[in-house]
């Protein structure tokens, strides 16, 4: 796994998931918003790619696309969008749904707001999985969560997020054990310590099982402690793949570097943070490169003309001048 | 556990022995006391003049309540709150000269504005509310000084919160907190709810205006980065109580609580590419009902001993220049424990 992280496209392991040229439109009061432009990634069998952006880069409107879940009125387009060798676009309805869930898993944001506050935690697992009792007990005991089968006949809101969470880790990856894992930012909601145990766990499964991981996050530390390989969108667009290594010591895009750099780990105590200049509002609107009006290295060109992805040693990039970088 | 660095006259926050209970409904036991949650449970604390004190904790850890506390939104259950010498009043009781002495910041700027309003409406209400400005051509020059300060133009004046980014909304909130001039902004959770990139704009914004103001801060944070930034020093906070204060330097590079040196190692860190936390904390912070005896953290800490059960450690100094309550002190401070303070760049 590892040496085939450290080639920008996965040759070496199998491949799982090939999206190229994904494009979601969602209809809005003011006209179609492009919330994923042109996204084109792999993911290998046993690989856990990072999706990294701010919120409105359409990290999760991908993960969404994957799933065939988004609200009617969007508009998905790809050239490609296979999965284990199925074509995910031209896939009826019916067909998904034997996907989901079962080769495919989500583990959601807000553990909190997926599960429904009126019904036992119990029901919902044995809806959820359609296994029995026992069964449901030795999952739970599995993530670390042995001590809570006793009360399974509480309510969501009496157990804690990170309890919750690992229930429903439990049930996406474990109780089918998918090919594939969609991760929407799931440690977001919770502390820190507890964010480390459940990502934890999420890797342990991964190597236990071999499942692939998809894992969307805003946070670049949490997707260097876990990623093989991480794309950053900014606006709607990757702008950078890259394996995780390659990405923090050698970033090519300018905005990768910024968004590195205004970490505030990255600083000394005291020290001004550097911040990114301007917004990405209406950068879908703009001719050229969406991040021209926030980026130093920007020329005529760059605001002309949408610079294409580029190979330049391990990582895949959209510059102009990634060449340049440094 | 007190944070006494600063003399007692000079300090513009002080908490002495703060003790906040919430009563818990439908939970009584035959026989036995009233059960509570001991949110805050014996917190003492002072902050000097343009200090700025960091509460760190996970959630449920009591912080925010604490921040309630110093702004008058809960009434302690005992102890005492003080802000600039005067006693801190309930915002139920009418006191201009209270309110404007402190402020809040909270973490959702959404929630925080009225979003019928124009930001102009927003910024001016407390000038009006405390006359501080004679007529509406001050107010409007204020209103324009304010937006100034946090950062925005003008033109912002006509906007209303939905028109305008979560950021920009959150240095609204900033704005509006500044216009009575206070001593004190209790900042809880200020960049929780932000992007990487505009959390960064507003942890600069924060540090110029305390140069700038000469304000005293209490900031309320999960965040330990933003802590690091912001922060002279440090409290970190478990279950009610502090168990480590320090100068900011010496919490962050010299942690001595087995609890601090969970925390920070549980932080994510992009220095550590491919690495998960060794030893991660075990279980999750128990419930603040029933909360242990002994030293609240010997549930999960893995240096716990039978002593540690039963006795309450009281704070002394550590090696490290903290103050810290742990009964294992000097079996732990055998463990060297430095994380690097990075310098460069």
């Amino acid at each position: 796994m590892a040496a085939a992280a450290a080639t920008g496209a996965p040759g070496a392991a199998e491949e799982l998931l090939r999206v190229e040229g994904l494009h979601v439109t969602y209809p809005t009061a003011a006209g179609p918003l492009p919330a994923v432009r042109d996204v084109s990634f792999t993911v290998a069998r046993g690989e856990v790619l990072g999706l990294v952006g701010e919120s409105g880069s359409g990290k999760s409107t991908v993960l969404t696309a994957l799933m065939r879940m988004l609200p009617r009125g969007a508009e998905t387009r790809a050239d490609v969008l296979r999965f284990a060798g199925q074509d995910l676009s031209r896939m009826n309805e019916r067909a998904v749904r034997q996907l989901r869930g079962r080769r495919i898993g989500l583990v959601p944001q807000r553990p909190m707001t997926s599960l429904s506050p009126v019904t036992p935690v119990r029901a919902q697992l044995r809806r959820l999985t359609g296994l029995d009792d026992n069964r449901i007990d030795e999952l739970l005991t599995s993530v670390g969560l042995a001590g809570v089968t006793s009360r399974l006949n509480d309510y969501p809101f009496q157990f804690s997020g990170g309890q919750l969470q690992r229930m429903l880790i439990a049930v996406a990856v474990l109780a089918r054990e998918p090919e594939l894992v969609l991760a929407d930012e799931p440690t977001t909601t919770l502390d820190a310590t507890v964010q480390a145990q459940i990502l934890r766990l999420l890797v342990d499964l991964k190597d236990r099982l071999g499942n692939s991981v998809v894992f969307v996050s805003h946070d670049l530390a949490v997707v260097a402690q876990i990623c093989d390989r991480v794309g950053v969108m900014y606006g709607g667009q990757l702008v950078e793949l890259a394996p995780t290594a390659e990405l923090f010591a050698r970033p090519r895009h300018p905005y990768t570097q910024a968004l590195l750099n205004a970490m505030p780990a990255r600083h000394a105590r005291g020290e001004r943070l550097r911040a990114i200049p301007g917004t990405v509002s209406g950068s879908h609107r703009l001719p050229g490169c969406g991040f021209a009006p926030r980026c130093e290295r920007a020329d005529e060109l760059c605001h002309r003309v949408v610079p294409e992805p580029r190979v330049l040693s391990l990582s895949v990039a959209r510059c102009h001048h990634m060449e340049e970088a440094e | 556990m007190s944070a006494t660095t600063t003399p007692v006259a000079a300090a513009t926050v002080e908490l002495q022995e703060l003790v906040k209970h919430f009563p818990v409904k439908g939970r009584r036991r035959r026989g036995g006391p009233a059960p509570v949650v001991h949110a805050v449970d014996g917190v003492s604390l002072q902050v000097g003049p343009g200090e700025s004190l960091a509460i760190v904790g996970e959630s449920g850890c009591g912080k925010s309540t604490v921040a309630k506390v110093l702004v008058g939104l809960l009434e302690p259950t005992s102890g005492l709150a003080r802000v600039a010498g005067h006693d801190v009043r309930p915002v139920t009781v009418r006191d201009p000269a209270a309110r404007r002495r402190v402020q809040l910041v909270s973490q959702s700027p959404w929630s925080a504005l009225n979003r019928a309003k124009t930001i102009r409406h927003i910024v001016t209400q407390p000038l009006q509310v405390h006359g501080l400005a004679p007529d509406r051509a001050a107010r409007e020059a204020r209103a324009v000084e304010l937006l100034r300060l946090v950062g925005l133009p003008a033109e912002y004046l006509d906007r209303r919160p939905r028109d305008i980014s979560g950021g920009e909304l959150q240095r609204v909130t900033i704005a509006r907190a500044l216009a009575g001039e206070p001593q004190v902004l209790v900042l809880d959770e200020p960049t929780a709810s932000l992007d990487v990139s505009v959390k960064a704009i507003l942890v600069n914004l924060l540090a110029d205006l305390r140069a700038e103001l000469g304000l005293s801060y209490v900031l309320i944070t999960h965040e330990l980065d933003i802590a690091r930034h912001l922060a002279d020093r440090v409290a970190v906070m478990y279950l009610g109580k502090f168990v480590e204060v320090g100068a900011a330097a010496d919490v962050f590079s010299h942690p001595a609580h087995p609890y601090t040196r969970s925390l920070l190692a549980a932080a994510p860190s992009e220095l550590r590419i491919g690495e998960l936390p060794q030893a991660p904390l075990v279980g999750e912070v128990p419930s603040a009902v029933d909360v242990p005896s002994g030293c609240r953290f010997h549930t999960r800490c893995p240096f716990a001993t039978a002593q540690c059960r039963e006795q309450v450690p009281e704070p002394q100094p550590a090696p490290g220049g903290t103050t810290v309550s742990c009964l294992r002190l000097d079996a732990l401070a055998a463990t060297n424990w430095t994380i690097e303070e990075k310098t460069d760049d």
